[in-house]
């Protein structure tokens, strides 16, 4: 803790980080105070403390004349969107990051290439084709094609990020596996699994916030009038003014929506921090 | 008994990283490939183990020809220079793990784990991590995990070379006295000829993919079959004096140097006759006389020091720089001292045990040729 | 090793399928698309350069790039400055790990929330109306009785600062490790010589981390140029084309109006510059990793 003495470290050096911290603190206090400002408006009806905000959990919500519609399903999209995508994006650069690491093959170097450019190129600007290609395979307007899209759009960055975790595992550790008994197959799953998992957990990360939070694929892939996910449900509401004249239970949601988000973020503040954090943009 | 016949490995045409090489290793035997970076010894392990293919030639454990096998097939145990433990496993899991992909129960394995362990003095290791464990430790794992298979053979690329000073010679040892307790043939990759000194029984010299030499420790120290043997090995480093043989083969003649070819070497010098060659003699193979005599080497005597167990006499033989080490003796030591400080700072070197003459063109040793 | 073909292939073929499908053929799908009338009825009609005319032919075009180019120009740079001074507070004077990462995940909280409803914040932090959070405080301030329409009257601003704060955290974390990695042995040689810390600052850790602020500068303007999400929710590159950026251009075009030919033409003139900045960021990557292969 700042402020009590350790013998470590001169005095000069904790009165420069108490400074810092205080000036950390002013500067971090707008975030603070807006946040919570926002998001505390779930827990009032009418200026006075309660939870009646939530009731959409359980009931129909009428604001005015308009019925807001259940959040359920669209819950219910997203998480299985986003466990799909996840889980598929995982294995799949997985597999691709150790080919690409580890094995020969003819056109090896090419695809090297192919994926530092892939891996740079901003796949937002094909939306548009993306979309022609989508409807050409009768896969548009369906939550089975934006997943397609959203994994294909994030895989050069996954797969480039667990190849070098796969680049950064010894060549000695493998051949002692082949030594001691293994083929390829027994010597991955056995041994060199374990050893990237931190590679794992952080596109795992990664994957999840992406495609918790992922609105413009919905937006562009599914014709409007149909809100399948938190996103684009959430959206919709926030443009019906009777829903906003009191942000009561729109911030009630809102909570809900983004409590995975704070729940996994908190959990994963060590291995986000490690600054390696090169998958973090994305769609 | 293993056996490399014709061994060849070629990235392109101009890599060439083993050029065609034969080599036995007899059982029980304990072979050091030695050699600069380079040369081709890992190359060589790393085909044996099975790591690599080779681009021709073949590889036979005993009767059988292992070539195309698979390392797993190839029952052999190896210690690697990092050492290569299973950083996610416990060291009992680790040194049981070639027994597992065996298909041997838990209770078996564990039970030949704490035996070698034993053997190995780890036993109190066996709950931790790699991560836990001191560089030694972690290199008596790693030896403990290529023994407990009992392999047909147990290869080592470099496994001391990450240690300091004094555990690689305590952990050298130990190698060496495991090795003659269960009689495994062994094969060690090193670029410390020292060690390969002292711990192998065999020793196979290679430099740019080629053996330059497969002898007995002695004999390379003694008897290197070229210049780049004789530079090689042995430390304080051999004496090369420029010299050339007369025309008849019957001396050696040079800047301050009139010698009797010895008889031993006369067939090798008649066939080099009247050539440039190198002397080669070890520092401790000379003495040193006051007094010019028939047979000796003059040397212009440059430096003098004591080294506590023996002196430094240094000089020019013509224009090559000698090193001679003495035994100890202040008297000499003065003597010395007022000689090279006076108008005529010569002194006198014989030969007293073995010497080489190697060809200055070819690098061969000329006393070896019949 | 030896060369499997068939082993590398299975463990690639999901990759390339994906990525050729939905990534690799699009990509040149835009291209043919931006010289084609490609609209809601789906007809190839090949027109030539006819898009690209229309796009220098368009009353808007330059109030678009103006628009495109005060937003980046302004994000970046105020961006980079921001980064580099929270990244030296948090990691050069702040050295208790644990108060440390506790400022920088706060600073990570507008980029991990939602961009739907990090939008909603804004819309309701600025709400036009006189309960709306920011106008009380500033009618409180100023003694005014007409409440402001923040987002009506300064768009560009709002997105910009919007979009700020969504982008500190990347480049705070990334010079963070950067400055941690700066060998011990300068910061106290520079304390002996006795420098100041301004000195330290100027002298050591912003030199020491200059690949990485290039190589930070030429990602987010990337991110700049081609994300565009965050106006799209809070203005919608409104009012009018107040905050119409370029690559919302290329949307609203593609996706309101369903011209597609058009904005693929818009996207493909984007892509054209973005390329630019990748072989700008890859060549800064290759050399920063030949440093490090070096520094071993």
């Amino acid at each position: 803790m700042p402020g009590k003495r350790d013998e470590t470290r001169p005095a000069y050096e904790m009165r420069k980080e108490r400074i810092a911290c205080v000036v950390m603190l002013i500067l971090c206090i707008p975030i603070f105070v807006i946040y919570i400002s926002f998001f505390s408006q779930a827990f009032f009806v009418d200026g006075k403390p309660s939870l009646s905000n939530f009731r959409f959990l359980y009931e129909t919500i009428v604001m005015g004349q308009y019925t807001v519609p259940a959040m359920g399903p669209a819950f219910r999209n997203t998480v299985l969107f986003t466990a799909v995508v996840t889980v598929t994006e995982v294995i799949i650069s997985c597999m691709a990051g150790y080919a690409l690491s580890r094995m020969q093959f003819t056109g090896r170097s090419v695809l090297q290439k192919m994926l530092l450019l892939l891996r740079l190129f901003p796949g937002v600007l094909l939306l548009i084709s993306i979309l022609y290609v989508l409807m050409y395979i009768k896969l548009l307007n369906t939550l089975a094609g934006v997943v397609l899209v959203a994994i294909a759009l994030r895989l050069p960055g996954s797969t480039f990020i667990i190849r070098n975790f796969f680049n950064d595992i010894p060549k000695d550790l493998e051949n002692s596996a082949l030594v001691d008994g293994c083929n390829r197959l027994t010597a991955f799953f056995q041994v060199i699994i374990h050893l990237v998992k931190p590679g794992i957990a952080s596109i795992s990360m990664f994957s999840f916030m992406s495609a918790w939070s992922n609105y413009l694929l919905f937006n562009t892939l599914i014709l409007s009038g149909r809100t399948p996910v938190m996103a684009t449900y959430l959206r919709t509401l926030s443009l019906n003014d009777q829903m906003i004249a009191d942000y009561g239970v729109f911030s009630a949601m809102a909570l809900i929506y983004m409590l995975p988000v704070l729940v996994f973020f908190v959990i994963s503040q060590k291995s986000l921090m490690k600054g390696g954090f090169s998958g973090g943009k994305g769609i | 008994m293993i056996r490399i016949e014709k061994l060849r490995k070629a990235y392109d045409s101009k890599t060439v990283a083993l050029d065609s090489i034969d080599l036995t290793f007899e059982d029980s035997s304990f072979v050091a490939l030695l050699g600069p970076s380079g040369c081709g010894k890992t190359t060589t392990l790393n085909c044996i183990a099975g790591l690599l293919e080779p681009t021709s030639g073949k590889i036979y454990f005993g009767d059988k020809d292992v070539t195309m096998l698979q390392p797993k097939d190839r029952n052999i145990g190896m210690v690697f220079q990092s050492y290569a433990l299973y950083p996610h496993l416990k060291v009992i899991d680790n040194i049981a793990f070639p027994l597992k992909q065996k298909g041997m129960g838990k209770e078996e394995r564990y039970a030949k784990v704490r035996e070698i362990a034993k053997m190995m003095q780890i036993e109190a290791l066996l709950d931790r991590k790699p991560g836990q464990l001191s560089g030694g430790q972690q290199q008596r794992v790693s030896m403990a995990r290529a023994l407990v298979k009992e392999p047909e053979v147990l290869l080592l690329d470099e496994p001391m070379s990450n240690l300091d000073a004094r555990l690689k010679i305590e952990i050298r040892d130990e190698i060496r006295r495991l090795q003659q307790e269960t009689g495994i043939t062994s094969i060690i990759v090193t670029h410390d000829q020292e060690e390969a000194m002292a711990i192998a029984d065999k020793i196979a010299i290679l430099d740019n993919g080629r053996i330059q030499q497969y002898d007995t420790p002695e004999r390379l120290y003694h008897y290197p079959a070229n210049l780049f043997v004789a530079k090689f090995m042995g430390n304080p480093p051999m004496n090369f004096i420029d010299a050339a043989l007369t025309a008849d083969g019957t001396h050696i003649v040079g800047a301050g140097v009139d010698l009797m070819v010895p008889e031993h070497m006369s067939a090798g010098a008649k066939k080099f006759a009247g050539k440039a060659i190198k002397i080669g003699v070890r520092s401790h193979l000379i003495a040193v006389e006051t007094e010019k005599q028939p047979q000796t080497m003059e040397m212009r005597l440059q430096i003098v020091e004591n080294l506590g167990k023996e002196l430094l006499v240094s000089g020019m033989v013509g224009e090559s720089f000698v090193r001679v080490t003495v035994p100890e003796s202040h008297e000499m030591y003065v003597c010395y001292r007022q000689i090279a400080k006076s108008d005529k700072p010569y002194v006198y070197l014989r030969m007293t045990g073995v010497y080489n003459i190697f060809d200055s063109e070819t690098g061969v040793n000329i006393g070896l040729e019949k | 090793m030896r060369k499997n073909n068939a082993q590398a292939y299975l463990f690639l073929s999901p990759f390339l399928i994906l990525v050729t499908l939905l990534y690799i053929l699009p990509a040149i799908l835009t291209v043919v698309m931006a010289f084609t009338g490609l609209d809601s009825s789906f007809e190839w009609e090949f027109e030539g350069i006819k898009n690209f005319r229309r796009v220098f032919r368009d009353p808007n075009t330059p109030k678009i790039i103006i628009n495109t180019i005060i937003y980046v120009a302004t994000c970046i740079s105020v961006t980079m400055v921001v980064d580099l001074f929270f990244a030296i507070m948090t990691t050069h004077f702040i050295k208790t790990e644990s108060t440390a990462s506790f400022f920088k995940g706060v600073l990570m909280i507008p980029m991990i929330t939602p961009a739907v409803v990090y939008s909603v914040l804004w819309i309701w932090l600025l709400s036009s109306n006189s309960g709306g959070f920011l106008n009380k405080i500033f009618m409180g301030i100023t003694g005014s009785q007409t409440p402001v329409n923040w987002i009506a009257n300064y768009p560009m601003q709002v997105v910009i600062i919007a979009k700020i704060m969504t982008s500190i955290a990347f480049g705070t974390i990334n010079f963070s490790s950067a400055i941690k990695a700066i060998p011990e042995n300068q910061f106290k040689a520079a304390r002996v010589d006795g420098a100041k810390e301004w000195e330290i600052v100027k002298s050591i850790i912003i030199p020491n981390l200059r690949f990485h602020i290039l190589f930070i500068a030429l990602w987010e303007t990337l991110g700049l140029l081609t994300d565009y999400t965050t106006i799209l929710l809070i203005t919608d590159g409104g009012p009018g084309i107040a905050s119409e950026v370029w690559a919302l251009s290329a949307y609203h075009k593609a996706f309101i109006s369903a011209k597609y030919g058009y904005g693929a033409a818009i996207s493909l003139l984007l892509i054209a510059v973005v390329l630019v900045f990748m072989i700008a960021i890859s060549m800064v990557s290759a050399h920063m990793e030949r440093r490090e292969a070096d520094a071993r």
